[in-house]
């Protein structure tokens, strides 16, 4: 038996045929199954949202600054914005990890403004990674009311969802959701953009709420833990155009199980 | 061996597999990227690129695992595991680019530096659903950086082969937490069936394969313990015990013996035979296995020579094996399983004589 008689050693410039045959043998299969295995992989991820980072397209946008409870820019442009029309707010973020926040006494609550930055946007809702801020009509920090608690007679609500942050999930990184983005929704967080929570509903549709405390303070660290997978709260809830702003009840704030999202008497 | 010291030498060979390694790793990525782009057009190319390279990596760490194994069912595979080092390098180096990618994706321009971000992000270590699964992939990621960083023959020398072995046996350890690290991980979010049936096959493939060479290679080691129990002849000298027929040994080849706690290779060439320790100083690979090329006891595994009558590589080489005392008596072999220091030289019995 010939083969049996081959003997293959590695310092030889040349393996023996037998020996040569299986390894390409060897190589074959593996290289042959490769896009098997790819599609497999590929195919099977469980898809993909539709949210767009336009990160390298500048786009200025003029508005009405709102400093509080969260940082937003009201439009007063005529021109819809990703087809949305004024009145419309646009989550004002940083660069990076980072929230935005200007300095009340340089840009007082309702001035106008021109904000030169990329857009951010999924589903409806529109958040703007800032370049740079001009002042075209300063308010006195005075005359400028921008409210940090909610508005009497607002909605009390039960919600059970996913907390992450709205810069990731709009656009900036996709998924921005999840266990595998949690560290990165925590560093968001932590470096001042607000929570988002994304509620589902029965038929599968999403709904989206930026989470502050109670008098509209920022909730990191609190919410770090519960970052990234289900979670059950109530608060009060208040449009900001076409943005929900929830001012939560910390002592609600409970961990459930994502899929266990069997709505009980939650809030008192 | 070489001539000069210099054991990981180029050989068109190598240079072959090196370039269908590139081509292996580049037709992996570039499949991914382009069915990526067509099934989920909207995914970010940050995202593309971290999972193309994390499954590029952890399917390159299966082959890793399982062409040794594979070896013990057919030598054919060989030339395989004789280059498996630079497979192991490779693949380091694409892991590498996941972990880079996945500290800058996901920790890096936020309030702390990535390090100390990837360690803190996420502080649920007492909890199994929700733990810092990237961390896992870290401390493989070390892993797998220290057995590339240690994986040339130098530093087999420096180390000594017991702590080399140790060291690049915590490829499973390496493997376990890889494991986890995508359980724990992407597959809490990416729940297809189909994906973890992938991570569940995979896991059968390398625990199945090692398992089977395993059971393999306790038979072989049952099977050589019962020939030496067979009861030795009165004139045979004190402290022998019978080995074999020589009949039964192929010319320049070996046949393993167990004896006691020995490990013995058991070779016969020209008309003699001689035993020698049968684990190469090398990677302990089974010099039984092995041939006697220019009279030499040659490794299967990367080609270590030794002389068969005293277990010295020749010069300048300085490895040596451990030898014993053979002795034929007509058509039989027996052997002394106390074995002599290592490079003793011991006469071969003859078998010319003995006839
Ligand atoms: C510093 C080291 C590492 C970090 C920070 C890290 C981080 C991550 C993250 C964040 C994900 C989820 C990404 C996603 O959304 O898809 C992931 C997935 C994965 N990682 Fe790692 N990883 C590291 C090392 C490794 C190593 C050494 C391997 C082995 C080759 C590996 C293999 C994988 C695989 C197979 C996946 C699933 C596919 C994917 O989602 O990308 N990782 N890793
Ligand atoms: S184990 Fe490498 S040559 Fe023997």
């Amino acid at each position: 038996m010939q083969e049996e008689e081959e003997f293959y050693i590695g310092w030889l410039a040349k393996a023996p045929p037998s020996f040569a045959r299986r390894t390409r043998q060897f190589i074959l299969v593996s290289v042959l199954s490769l896009p098997l295995l790819i599609c497999g992989l590929v195919y099977f991820q469980k898809g993909f949202s539709n949210g767009v980072f336009e990160y390298g397209k500048e786009t200025s946008l003029v508005g009405k600054f709102t400093p509080s409870p969260l940082p937003f820019l009201r439009l007063t442009d005529k021109d819809p914005v990703y087809g949305q029309l004024p009145p419309c707010s646009i989550l004002l973020v940083g660069m990076g990890k980072h929230g935005f926040s200007a300095d009340p006494n340089t840009i007082p609550a309702e001035s106008t403004v021109r904000v030169d930055g990329f857009l951010i946007y999924r589903d409806g809702k529109i958040a703007l990674q800032v370049k740079n801020i001009a002042l075209l009509d300063k308010k006195s920090p005075e005359e400028g009311n921008s409210p940090s608690r909610p508005a009497p007679g607002s909605t009390s609500v039960s919600l059970r969802g996913e907390i992450t942050d709205p810069k990731c999930f709009l656009g900036v990184m996709n998924p921005g959701e999840g266990k595998p983005h949690q560290d990165c929704a925590v560093r968001c967080l932590a470096g001042g953009i607000p929570p988002l929570m994304k509620v589902r509903d029965e038929q599968g549709k999403d709904s989206y709420y930026l989470l502050v405390g109670e008098n509209g303070s920022p909730l990191f660290p609190f919410l770090q833990p519960y970052v990234g997978s289900g979670v059950g709260l109530c608060g009060l809830v208040q449009a900001h155009d076409n943005w929900n702003v929830l001012y939560v009840d910390t002592t609600s704030v409970q961990r459930i199980n994502k899929y266990a999202l069997d709505a009980g008497p939650m809030c008192h | 061996m070489a001539l000069s010291y210099d054991p990981v030498h180029w050989t068109p060979h190598k240079r072959l597999y090196d370039r269908i390694l590139i081509s292996f790793i580049g037709v992996y990525l570039l499949l991914f990227i382009g069915l990526q782009s067509v099934f989920h057009p909207t995914c970010t190319i940050e995202t593309t690129l971290i999972r193309a390279t994390g499954t590029l990596g952890f399917l390159m760490l299966h082959l890793i695992l399982i062409i040794g194994p594979l070896c013990r069912f057919d030598r054919r595979f060989l030339p395989l595991l004789y280059n498996r080092r630079h497979f192991g390098v490779a693949m380091f180096l694409v892991a590498l680019m996941h972990g880079i990618l996945n500290l800058f994706q996901f920790h890096a321009l936020g309030n702390v530096d990535p390090m100390v971000s990837l360690f803190t992000s996420n502080t649920q270590y007492g909890s199994l659903a929700r733990f810092p699964f990237q961390s896992l992939g870290f401390f493989a990621l070390l892993i797998l950086f220290l057995m590339a960083a240690t994986s040339h023959d130098f530093w087999l020398k420096n180390l000594g082969p017991r702590v080399w072995k140790s060291l690049h046996m915590s490829v499973y350890f390496a493997y376990t937490l890889l494991v986890m690290h995508v359980m724990l991980g992407v597959i809490q979010l990416e729940k297809s069936p189909v994906l973890i049936g992938m991570v569940g096959l995979g896991m059968f493939l390398v625990l199945g394969f090692h398992v089977a060479a395993a059971m393999k290679q306790h038979k072989t080691d049952a099977a050589s313990e019962r020939d030496a129990d067979k009861t030795s002849n009165p004139q045979v000298p004190e402290g022998f015990v019978y080995a074999c027929e020589w009949s039964e040994i192929a010319m320049n080849k070996a046949k393993m013996l167990i004896i006691g706690k020995e490990n013995i290779a058991l070779f016969r060439y020209e008309d003699k035979v001689s035993a020698v320790h049968n684990l190469c100083k090398h990677q302990n690979g089974p010099l039984s296995e092995g041939r006697i090329i220019d009279g030499c006891i040659t490794c299967p595994w990367h080609g270590y020579q030794y002389l068969p009558e005293n277990g010295q590589s020749p010069p300048p080489f300085t490895e040596k094996l451990a030898t014993y005392d053979v002795f034929v008596l007509g058509s039989s072999v027996y052997i002394n399983p106390s074995p002599f220091p290592e490079g003793t030289a011991r006469n071969p019995a003859q078998i010319s004589m003995s006839i």
